[in-house]
């Protein structure tokens, strides 16, 4: 006996437990299907207690060093920037460092401001509403009256800037920058029941207190309240479509048994890998090249966020490695396009804690700044907590040459195949991370840094996984429409961030959030008729 | 943890020697550590490089080292410099681990690591 929902969502991370949450308290019977198990607060090892290595097993964001049951191959040996996820309830939500800004409305309109990438077919406006009720339900940290954000209200008390972000504060008001407490989804107080963090795990290494606003945290318990089934431990093999209708899916559980589900409505919300991924292996008689692929952009356009790095080294302590990784300050200094330079778009700054001790001292030995020896201790400690950290994270722009497909070289158990990368870094983006990296050491500087070091494009950062089924009006051109439904399939919907346009140039979190609440509403009304058929 | 061997123990030691920082040496921290991706670690490490360290034991049997630069020095006129390199680019893998990881060696070390300390680093 097959069962039957109103709704089925593949994927428990960000934009699929938001959404399930949200069809589920609509009256919709939803299940949600998560290829990864949850994680319980048994499965962290405190910090102190030697738990950073689990970075190393199995919380790794690499895919291929954690190795996890659920997990694929992802081959990134033809790209300078590697993937980074996490499969699990929560998705990569898990791991995230939890840094919650939102686009700009500008983001929404890039060739239209710069004739670069595309416009989105929906506004900042479109989105607003559902900007502010995923920031209520998350719960964000923050300060209000940023210029570039002028409309974002109810923030939690900002997290603490701790020593060094007051230092890069000074930098920053010396050389006249934006600077601006991150947005954080960390709790700085108890806040809907949920507690004050204690900032004791870095918050890119999981939360076992419920403190972060990871989608366990936020959306999981909400809907399952609401009467949300989710089936754990469960692959989504293929989509069985007839006559442009998706009527079942094949699925495969931890025993190795494989079944069906049938749904009236089915929505992706596997990541800019996972959904191309299912899409391209679900192939058929009638679409060679997989589903929902007629415009042959299933997978293209990937975008990945070239991150710069840049370290300032200081003689005092600023307890620098301490506290909730991402979250201390943002710059928008350098966002928006400047006609003097030869980039096009912009970045943001990021000011960060640095890494544990392991993370640390690996990164430093490989750099030969320090090396094991009579001194090692003593340098180590000279340098950990005594450096201040700053991400760029460069806006980038979408480009068809830029693409996943299935890697059918490297396939698990069942011959099912794992994913390849094939990425380049425009000279757009080359010119943008350039400029970063040299006003990134020039901050330093300021900040009273004695000596800096920059580089970039780092490879272990391909976390924001982006545009791989772009979402348009014209279906030669994109393989969604303004609502997330398919061109091709009358009852697929993709809620992820493989539908983005163009990537902003801040961490996409929120917006593919926000975006999967809009298109939940969408389905409410506007294609209520799929759910009464 | 099982005892580590005599040229492993002293890799451990010259690598990271008596400190302030330090309750004990580290080899005696590392052997304290049980956590079970370490124990695996070391175990590996021993196993591909068993020569290697049979090499250095046959010779602190006779004269003693006193510092990694002297053991680096020795094993690349033993064995060339390219497999000096990468034995000492796994070693240096496995203490950072090992070390790092050892609740002994955070708890001594000048850095913020409890609940309370965190705080009052961040917030005062």
């Amino acid at each position: 006996m097959i069962e039957k929902f109103d709704v089925i969502v593949i994927g428990a991370g960000a934009s699929g437990l938001s959404s399930s949450w949200y069809l589920a308290k609509s009256g919709l019977k939803v299940c949600c299907v998560e290829q990864g198990d949850y994680i319980k607060n048994t499965d962290f090892i405190p910090i102190e207690n030697g738990g950073e290595i689990q970075r190393y097993r199995e919380l790794s964001f690499d895919p291929n060093i954690r190795d996890n049951r659920c997990d694929y191959s992802i081959d990134s040996s033809d790209s300078p920037i590697s993937i980074a996820n996490f499969n699990g309830v929560g998705g990569s939500t898990v791991l995230f460092s939890a840094q919650y800004p939102r686009f700009q409305a500008q983001d929404f309109k890039s060739f239209s401001q710069d004739s670069v990438g595309f416009d989105w077919p929906i506004s900042y406006k479109d989105l607003k509403p559902f900007y502010d009720l995923n920031d209520k339900i998350t719960g964000v940290a923050g300060l209000e009256g940023d210029p570039f954000y002028p409309d974002i209200k109810n923030l939690l008390d900002p997290v603490p800037l701790g020593r060094m972000g007051k230092k890069i504060l000074n930098g920053f008001k010396n050389l006249g920058w934006h600077c601006w407490p991150a947005y954080s989804a960390i709790n700085t107080r108890e806040y809907d029941c949920r507690p004050k963090d204690n900032y004791s795990r870095p918050s890119n290494m999981g939360n076992q207190t419920g403190s972060k606003g990871s989608t366990d945290n936020t959306y999981l318990p909400k809907a399952i309240k609401e009467g949300l089934i989710i089936k754990t431990k469960t692959k989504v093999i293929k989509l069985i479509e007839d006559t442009r209708k998706i009527t079942k899916i094949l699925c495969r559980d931890e025993s190795r048994n494989k079944f069906y589900l049938e749904a009236k409505i089915f929505i992706l919300a596997a990541s800019g890998i996972g959904t191309p991924r299912i899409l391209l292996n679900s192939k058929n008689d009638n679409n060679f090249n997989g589903l929902s692929n007629s415009s042959g952009l299933v997978g293209k356009n990937l975008m990945l966020h070239p991150l710069g790095y840049v370290e300032g080294f200081f003689k005092d302590n600023l307890y620098s490695n301490v506290g909730p990784q991402g979250c201390c300050l943002i710059s928008q200094q350098f966002y928006k396009t400047n006609q003097q330079n030869n980039f096009k778009r912009g970045y943001t700054f990021q000011v960060l804690r640095g890494p544990l001790p392991i993370e640390s001292a690996l990164n430093l030995t490989a750099r030969k700044i320090i090396k094991l020896g009579d001194d090692f201790l003593t340098k180590f400690l000279s340098i950990y907590n005594h450096t201040a950290h700053l991400t760029v994270i460069t806006e980038d722009l979408p480009e068809e040459s830029n693409y996943i497909m299935l890697d059918h070289l490297k396939v698990n158990e069942y011959g099912e195949p794992g994913i390849s990368i094939h990425y380049k870094l425009s000279d757009n983006t080359k010119n943008m991370l350039s400029h970063g990296l040299s006003k990134g050491r020039l901050l330093m500087k300021e900040s009273g840094a004695y000596k800096s070091f920059a580089f970039g494009p780092v490879k272990s950062t391909g976390w924001h996984i982006m545009g791989t089924c772009k979402m348009g009006s014209d279906p030669k051109t994109s393989v969604v429409n303004k609502y997330g439904l398919s061109h091709d399939i009358k009852n697929l919907f993709i809620i992820d961030s493989s539908i983005f346009p163009t990537s902003a140039g801040v961490n996409p979190a929120s917006t593919i959030q926000a975006l999967s609440l809009f298109i939940s509403e969408k389905i409410i009304t506007k294609y209520k008729n799929l759910l009464h058929k | 943890m099982n005892n580590l061997s005599k040229p492993l123990s002293l890799l451990f030691d010259l690598a990271i020697p008596e400190s302030k920082f330090l309750s004990s040496p580290t080899s005696e921290l590392i052997k304290s550590n049980n956590t079970i991706f370490c124990q695996e670690k070391i175990k590996e490490f021993c196993q591909t490089n068993s020569d290697i360290l049979g090499i250095i034991e046959k010779h602190t049997n006779n004269i003693p080292f006193f510092s990694l630069e002297e053991i680096k020095k020795f094993l690349s006129e033993k064995i060339g410099k390219e497999l000096t390199n990468q034995f000492l680019m796994e070693f240096n893998e496995l203490i950072i681990f090992s070390f790092f990881s050892s609740s002994k060696v955070l708890k001594n070390l000048p850095i913020p690591i409890t609940e309370d300390e965190i705080i009052e680093a961040l917030e005062n």
